[in-house]
């Protein structure tokens, strides 16, 4: 299909397909997969899995790794989605909160769409239901006329709910989710008997997000938070964890691009990871204190930059990336939130890049010489 | 370098040939065990009442065979430990100053084999002693594993399992991050459904694979046990000739037992020997041995599977999540049950998820994150972390039967303590000691500095201060000019385990804080400072006995330690020590302190010349060292003999006449010549104005020379009149990027003063810049009656106007 990007379920269906047919552990009630065949999904796995698809013809196809470096993290969070208590992914902006939870719900509901955005302008309507108002100026309240929203339609169907961004809508809407959270239900007031409730089928929970950056735009209610579970998503810690999902992510986006034939030199691509990894730390690998830039300097910011290098090389240069291309992309990145933060940039190659550009050390000599681009 | 040898995957028929031979032993039991296992624990206890055996041998120390019918007395309650310990007097071993602090510090060994209640040695003695079966101890001790200890503690541990290669592979592949995770998923966790036969076999089985293929390494530590307890299987073998032997040892060890040769480890019991049983506490535990981080979930696990728990593991998880719960509400944490519960669901669906029998430690540590930690967990979450640590430690504390004994220094602190009336229920009282009238006060002031010496957990906080005392301190100089002492005394359960860990180091708190000092003193070598420190110490502990050597140290080191300001502290100190001796009447080694400070002193004169090139940044703490030698130049010594102040006048001329020197300290000693009329108000204005007819950077200098001088002598500088005209003309002539340069130091050079003699300057200045005095104004009578007119017009218009505001209506 010709489209930017294709939900979780679509994308990896013969993987989930693969899993479902080969699946033989017990499955919570309105789980598309176990558990462990979800956690298998989100993480990957080495050996190859060999099943017979619905057309009775053997295939072999391998699990790929859709999340890095949190395992344990992944497990905790499918046991929460099993429990009656919600999952709330919080961390960093781009540390791949929605990634996990887009194949999370794909994974354990079969699909990720009944989604939410949390925005300042968020409505109740938005999320639990709203009215054809032609149709209810027609024949007054009833089913036809209602418009069913995610949180409705999760209810209904059994099925995982995300809630993008929940900070970022008011209290009032937030607090929407309490009874659904709590007794699992949802009230219609202007239906009447049971038309006028929605009983939550099994399998239906509720994923939220919520970033760290944003804490205290709309701080959860104490009530709302009792009824979630939180786990921290933390950024990738291991530099040649992030180097590979760094390549994986560029290589995706321009693979149906002119930029697909471009060279990404390792040497390029480390000089951008680590760039990212240690300013984000606020410290060089050898200990050097660094300032901070106010952005978050996240995995996918890097994915950005090296994709725009990437796109540079292809239009304006000779097929293959260097080190230029990356710094003139990274001021943008670094200095989001005003222009003077590109001084952190400028500090950061004077005291992390000169030294080893000194010493000659792989392509800092070259990414040294750039600076001025910034 | 030497490649590493792949590891071989055993062959399964290897393995069970191997497991076998050790199953089907004639006579000989062998029970694998992890130390402190709750399931190895179960099994032995089913072993035990299930068959007959003529005894059962367990490793632990031979010599502590005389306290099992201890360890089994009604009035024991675990945890409990055998320590032994052994004090290198004669340093046979040759380790002292390797494992001690010097030479004639003895090494001190020691050897824990803690019991706890959910532990399969335990399990073993108690149930033996009920069923009535002779019970051995076969490893050998502390005396006879010395020559080949790495260090000087000894404890039971799973190293051989748990830093095995075997084993990192297996983790790595089975997903587990600790050896102690992976035991647990895999023996732990479904131990309770299994026979115990085929648990005996997984253990040996894993143990096998471990040991076998890996190797055993060459830890001749290792060999010597082996063969030790093998010679005591041996043995019994032919006192009990009628039955089974059960021999209880760490699986590692169970797996090579059966195929060794025994041979008893040379080395009796001898006069530096002492094993005792003591008290022990989880706290203590989960702090000192490794494999047990969580004693009090292994407690819960043991005692719901002896209580017949359908799931011992999903009881223990539930307890501990629920005391986590509760420990974090009393913290202010909005958690309730639903939150345990909620946590016990994640805990279940993670031993599901990682295919485990039943949830374990980690699943609970996991389940925790997951339900308590309500926002990012790097800042809510260590609070709820600790919580749980605290749940899994659990915090059960030992007894032993009265009459087992006691470790003397354990009688010594509650003999004392009822003796000063000290309260040791955990209630935190003040205490009050005034050292200078009542000698049972100095008494009791000199126990509580020992208990304080040897670290003792017994003490609360006082208000406004950093510690738990309050009171003149001779080693800090804090608070000299009090007569008593303030402590907050509070008993805590941890003290026993603190008099058990010092019990090597002597029978009574005087005798163990001497002890202490005593390696204090050595430790601090030849630093001047230091030693002074711990002579203080000696003194307000009063351990008195110390002092003859303590000072011959302090002699030692100052005729070695260079340092001045280390010099300059020891005098200080010294002479605290005396004037704190006299004021308790306790007129001893008077000779040697005055031969000390006299030492310290002619040192402390010989190295001030060596200040003149301290860095800018120290320049104040050095003035400050300086000051203090000349206070103490001009105050005869402790034994009332004046001090030399023709040398210290002729060291301090050294620094004052070197136009190099760091310029604050220079500036100091030529304010302190001045003091003592050696130095004319004329010398030390030619030495301003040398700096300060210089360039900017010279001028700069002149500020630091400036703030050194005054800080020193400012009631004598305050009246030069030639040295404010110098001042005067500097900032005068000065162009104003200089001046803003060297505003800050002069600023910080007259802060010296107080804000009337600023005044005062300020008049003398003021006569400087315009030596007319202003003369005053007067005006003609016309101009006056002008003024006055005005003035009047004035009032009337604001009366006007203020009233016309009141009225109502008015604009």
């Amino acid at each position: 299909m010709d489209a930017i990007r294709l939900p979780a379920e679509r994308r990896w269906a013969d993987e989930l397909a693969a899993l479902a047919a080969t699946d033989d552990r017990p499955k919570p009630q309105g789980w598309a997969l176990s558990p462990k065949a979800a956690w298998r999904f989100v993480v990957g796995e080495d050996e190859p899995i060999v099943y017979t698809d619905d057309a009775g013809t053997e295939q072999t196809i391998s699990i790929t790794r859709k999340v890095v470096g949190h395992d344990v993290l992944v497990q905790r969070a499918i046991t929460t989605l099993a429990s009656d208590r919600a999952l709330l992914l919080v961390g960093e902006p781009g540390t791949a909160k929605s990634w996990l939870s887009e194949h999370l719900a794909a994974a354990i509901s079969g699909t990720s769409r009944h989604t939410i955005q949390g925005t300042a302008g968020l409505t109740e309507d938005q999320i639990k239901y709203a009215w054809n108002y032609a149709l209810l100026l027609a024949e007054g309240p009833s089913p036809r006329a209602l418009v069913p929203a995610p949180l409705y339609l999760g209810m209904q169907q059994g099925a995982l709910v995300r809630f993008e961004e929940i900070t970022r809508a008011p209290h009032e809407v937030q607090d929407t989710l309490l009874q659904a959270l709590s007794e699992k239900l949802l009230m219609v007031p202007e239906l009447s008997g049971d038309e006028g409730l929605v009983l939550a089928r099994p399998g239906f929970n509720v994923i939220a997000t919520a970033n760290t950056r944003d804490r205290g735009v709309h701080e959860m209610s104490a009530a709302l938070k009792r009824r979630f579970h939180f786990e921290t998503v933390p950024p990738i810690a291991d530099l040649a964890q992030e180097m590979a999902v760094v390549r994986s992510q560029i290589e995706e986006r321009t693979a149906q691009s002119p930029a697909a034939a471009v060279t990404l030199d390792e040497g390029v691509l480390e000089l951008l990871v680590t760039t990212f990894h240690e300013l984000r730390d606020g410290r060089t690998a050898d200990g050097t204190q660094l300032s901070r830039p106010s952005n978050a300097m996240s995995t996918a910011e890097a994915v950005a930059v090296g994709q725009n290098a990437v796109l540079q090389a292809a239009f304006f240069g000779e097929q293959v990336v260097e080190p230029q291309h990356v710094v003139m992309q990274l001021a943008g990145t670094v200095a989001k939130e005003e222009a003077g933060e590109a001084k952190v940039l400028r500090d950061y190659f004077e005291v992390a890049v000169k030294p080893r550009a000194a010493r000659d050390v792989g392509l800092w000599k070259a990414y040294y010489a750039a600076r001025d681009q910034i | 370098m030497p490649r590493k040898k792949r590891l071989r995957p055993p062959s399964p028929e290897n393995v069970d040939a191997g497991v076998q031979a050790i199953l089907e032993d004639s006579g000989l039991v062998w029970m694998g065990i992890k130390h402190y296992s709750p399931a190895c624990a179960i099994h032995v206890r089913r072993l035990i009442e299930e068959r007959p055996f003529a005894a059962v041998l367990i490793e632990g120390p031979d010599d502590a065979n005389e306290l099992i019918p201890w360890l089994v007395h009604e009035d024991t309650v675990p945890p409990v430990t055998i320590l032994s310990s052994w004090v290198d007097k004669s340093n046979k071993l040759g380790k002292n100053g390797e494992w001690s602090v010097s030479k004639d510090v003895p090494a001190r060994y020691r050897g824990w084999w803690p019991f706890v209640v959910h532990g399969p040695e335990y399990a073993a003695v108690v149930t033996a002693a009920e069923r009535e079966v002779p019970t051995y101890f076969i490893d050998a001790s502390l005396k006879a594993q010395l020559p080949t200890l790495h260090s000087v503690e000894q404890r039971p541990s799973d190293r051989g399992l748990a830093e095995n290669r075997f084993f990192a592979e297996l983790a790595t592949r089975t997903g587990h991050p600790t050896f102690d995770a992976f035991w647990d998923a895999t023996f732990e966790a479904g131990a309770f459904r299994t026979s115990t036969e085929a648990f005996r076999k997984a253990v040996l089985t894993f143990a096998w694979c471990a040991r076998h293929v890996s190797g055993a390494g060459d830890d001749p530590n290792n060999a010597l046990r082996e063969a030790h307890m093998r010679s005591w299987i041996d043995k019994l073998r032919k006192t009990h000739p009628d039955g089974d032997l059960l021999i209880l040892t760490g699986a590692y060890h169970s797996v090579a037992l059966p195929f060794l040769k025994g041979k008893r480890a040379p080395g009796k019991p001898d006069a530096q020997s002492k094993t005792l049983l003591c008290a022990h506490s989880y706290r203590a535990l989960a702090r000192l041995a490794p494999g047990s981080p969580n004693p009090g979930f292994g407690e819960a696990v043991f005692r719901a599977a002896r209580n017949h728990a359908a799931s011992p593991h999903q009881e223990a998880v539930l307890e501990v999540l629920v005391r986590a719960v509760d420990d974090l509400r009393q913290r202010g944490l909005p958690l309730g049950t639903a939150d345990a519960v909620g946590a016990l669901q994640v805990a279940q669906g993670l031993a599901h998820l990682r295919e485990q029998a039943a949830p374990t430690a980690r699943d609970a540590a996991d389940a925790a994150t997951s339900a308590f930690v309500k926002g990012d967990v790097r800042t809510a979450g260590p609070e709820v972390m600790h919580a749980l640590r605290r749940a899994l430690r659990g915090s059960a504390l030992g007894q032993v039967a009265e009459g087992a004994g006691q470790p003397p220094l354990l009688q010594d602190f509650y003999l004392q303590a009822k003796a000063h009336r000290l309260d040791v229920t955990g209630t935190e009282r003040m205490v009050r000691c005034d050292i200078h009238k009542q000698v049972k006060h100095q008494e009791k002031s000199a126990f509580l500095h020992r208990c304080r010496v040897l670290d003792i957990p017994c003490f609360g906080g006082i208000p406004d201060t950093d510690g738990p005392f309050k009171g003149p301190d001779w080693v800090s100089g804090d608070d000299l000019h009090l007569t008593t002492e303030t402590w907050a005394f509070a008993w805590t359960e941890e003290v026993d385990d603190r008099l058990v860990e010092l019990s090597d180091r002597g029978p009574s708190i005087r005798e163990a804080a001497a002890a202490m000092l005593y390696e204090e003193l050595r430790s601090a070598g030849t630093d001047v400072a230091a030693v002074a420190d711990v002579v203080a110490s000696i003194a307000q502990v009063q351990t008195t006995d110390l002092l003859p050597v303590a000072l011959e140290a302090l002699l030692a080191a100052a005729a070695s330690d260079d340092a001045f300001e280390h010099l300059v502290r020891a005098l200080e100190q010294t002479g605290a020590l005396a004037g704190y001796l006299s004021a308790l009447r306790r007129n001893i080694e008077e000779t040697r302190i005055a031969e000390a400070s006299d030492a310290l002193y002619t040192r402390s004169c010989l190295t001030l010349p060596s200040v003149r090139n301290v860095p800018d940044e120290e320049a104040t703490t050095f003035v400050t060292r300086i000051q203090s030698l000349v206070r103490i130049g001009v105050t005869p010594g402790p034994d009332g003999s004046p001090r030399d102040r023709a040398l210290l006048l002729d060291r301090l001329a050294e620094v004052a006449t070197t136009e190099g020197a760091q310029p604050m300290v220079r500036g100091a000693a030529q304010g302190l010549l001045h003091t003592f009329g050696a130095l004319s108000e004329r010398q030390v204005v030619a030495s301003l104005q040398a700096y300060l007819n210089g360039p900017t950077e010279s001028v700069l200098s002149g500020g630091a020379f400036l703030e050194g001088l005054l800080r020193v002598a400012r009631s004598t500088i305050v009246t030069s009149e030639r040295l404010l005209a110098a001042v005067n003309e500097t900032l005068q002539r000065l162009d104003e990027d200089a001046f803003r340069r060297v505003l800050p130091d002069f600023r910080r050079a007259f802060s010296v003063f107080i804000p009337a003699e600023i005044a005062d300057l300020g008049v003398r200045v003021a006569g400087l810049v315009d030596p007319v005095p202003h003369e005053v104004l007067v005006f003609p009578e016309s101009e006056r009656q002008w003024a006055a007119e005005m003035d009047a017009t004035i009032h009337e218009r604001f009366e006007t106007w203020i009233s016309s505001c009141g009225t109502p209506g008015a604009g």
